[in-house]
């Protein structure tokens, strides 16, 4: 990564309704300075050398607070914990004065390959056993705590001895890592798997919870797919009103990743979760 | 079923598609082929899009259906091992030249090759480049013994067919139909094509590339191989003789105002 001249402002707060960044949206951002709080960019993306993703990184971040969110921590994974990945993160994150670092709780892949794809654990005390130590390296290098997201998941282990917000409550009380909710992933788990998603979000210890993630799903034969390439559909939105009224107000990313709009044609989501933020106060 | 097994079991499923020990172990709520195939679908069209945005224009050049079909057998064979996908794709050319059609694999793989290089300067380091008025400043008895490297985002590309020509052509078509006529009429003459030397950086945020001369290509290639400005000078007294001192400034001018070269 190339070094670029101490940056002039503080590492911000994440306050209100913010979107993740997309090369799509770079010049609209810098150009019309659109009327958003935050943006979230894609870690992976950003861990390069130089060039435009830096360029705009260091722009946008000039101008907005900005979350990293990573998908290849794999802190799940029985492979060692990549230390030069983690380093870069961390650098990356002094960078752009990152007010968040948050990725999932999954793994991505052993054995030296990465799938690219967030894959789910079982919820049983091995998977917690073998969490535990590895959040609290990851969480002493980058001197900060961890912020994990729910994950959308399409397969379900039968010796599973936890619910999903059982074992992510018990988690946090272990490491003391922070949890992101996805809203969009819990709505989509809840109708793959058959469980009350108002049950997940009631599980939750209010106060883990750092921020919510809302996106679009798609549909795929009998399952809900957390494709992202949708607008958030209502029940996601009273999914967030039930999980904003028990945690109160937490920043809100909207996440947009395939069939990407202009930002303007994001406005009514965004508004919407403005009014549902504006309501709780 | 201890974790370890487990993740082997389901990335083997995913991206071998083993489901076997996985089906045997009864381990998955849901029936495992079709729990199993949102991931191994999933798998495939990240990579496959992946691929795509790596190679835009061998994936014109070729068209959606001869592309997707030697993406799936590059998928097949390579899994992706590093935190980020920019890195996924680095072996297409050799995959060009052993699974494409022999006519014109030769052609195709350079325009694999050279678009990775382009992709490859797009965010590589910014590096230092050295400018004309800091050259200016050099003690005339340190020229000697001047060394310098390559920015990291400057790449050689040796072209010996048409591929860079096709690579133009392909860019300036909106068309995302197989192969324009022009870019077929490329590959065609690509048994008459000489050996072309290329340079590709990239200044501020903007990838460039340009070819130059084979003796000034050879000249650049001292340099970038460590050796000082005395080896460039005592190599140009061979092929320029007298013209020495002024070609190599004026070669040295050029690459420095270009943004080629650093100081060591």
């Amino acid at each position: 990564m190339s070094s670029r001249p101490p940056a002039t402002h503080a590492c911000r707060p994440l306050i209100g309704v913010g979107v993740g960044l997309r090369p799509a949206h770079y010049e609209a951002i810098l150009q019309s300075a659109p009327r958003i709080d935050w943006f979230e960019a894609l870690t992976e993306n950003y861990l390069v050398g130089g060039g435009q993703p830096l360029y705009y990184l260091d722009a946008i971040a000039e101008r907005y607070p900005v979350a990293l969110h990573g998908v290849s921590l794999s802190i799940g994974s029985t492979d060692p914990l990549n230390l030069a990945y983690l380093q870069d993160l961390k650098e990356l994150a002094a960078r752009c004065h990152a007010s968040m670092i948050s990725d999932h709780l999954c793994w991505t892949g052993i054995r030296g390959i990465n799938s690219h794809d967030l894959l789910p654990l079982p919820y049983h005390e091995e998977a917690l056993q073998h969490l535990i130590p590895r959040i609290r390296q990851v969480q002493e290098i980058l001197e900060r705590p961890l912020v994990l997201e729910n994950i959308s998941r399409y397969i379900s282990f039968v010796d599973s001895t936890f619910s999903e917000w059982h074992f992510l409550s018990e988690l946090t009380r272990r490491t003391g890592c922070r949890l992101l909710l996805d809203i969009n992933n819990i709505y989509v788990n809840a109708h793959n798997f058959s469980f009350s998603a108002t049950d997940f979000i009631d599980g939750i210890p209010i106060n883990a919870v750092e921020q919510f993630h809302i996106a679009g799903y798609s549909t795929q034969n009998a399952l809900l797919i957390d494709s992202h390439d949708q607008s958030v559909s209502p029940p996601v939105f009273d999914l967030l009103a039930h999980a904003i009224n028990r945690f109160g107000v937490k920043p809100v990313l909207l996440e947009r990743d395939d069939r990407i709009p202009a930002l303007s044609e994001l406005t009514g989501e965004l508004d919407k979760a403005r009014q549902l933020l504006s309501d709780a106060h | 079923m201890p974790l370890r097994q487990l993740q082997t079991a389901v990335q083997n499923a995913i991206i071998h598609n083993d489901v076997g020990p996985l089906h045997a172990s009864h381990v998955l709520v849901l029936d495992t082929a079709s729990a199993i195939g949102v991931y191994q679908q999933a798998y495939r069209t990240r990579l496959r899009d992946t691929l795509h945005s790596h190679y835009p224009m061998l994936a014109k050049h070729l068209g959606f259906a001869a592309f997707n079909q030697l993406a799936d057998v590059y998928i097949g064979r390579h899994t992706p091992e590093t935190t980020s996908l920019r890195d996924y794709g680095d072996r297409l050319a050799a995959a060009c030249l052993s699974d494409l059609p022999s006519d014109q694999a030769e052609t195709v793989a350079e325009l694999a090759s050279f678009e990775w290089k382009l992709a490859h300067a797009f965010d590589a380091l910014e590096g230092s480049p050295v400018t004309v008025s800091q050259l200016s400043t050099i003690e005339p008895s340190r020229w000697a013994d001047l060394r310098f490297t390559g920015v990291p985002s400057l790449l050689r590309h040796r072209a010996t067919t048409p591929a860079v020509t096709l690579w133009r052509q392909l860019h300036q078509t909106d068309t995302d139909s197989h192969a324009t006529t022009g870019a077929l009429s490329a590959v065609r003459q690509a048994s008459e094509h000489s050996p072309t030397d290329w340079v590709i950086s990239r200044i501020g945020r903007e990838v460039r590339f340009r070819s130059i001369p084979p003796d000034e290509s050879a000249a650049l290639d001292i340099l970038l191989s460590g050796l000082s400005f005395a080896h460039l000078c005592e190599h140009l007294a061979d092929t320029h003789h007298e013209a020495t001192a002024s070609t190599a400034a004026t070669w040295l001018k050029t690459w420095v105002e270009a943004g080629w070269l650093e100081t060591v």
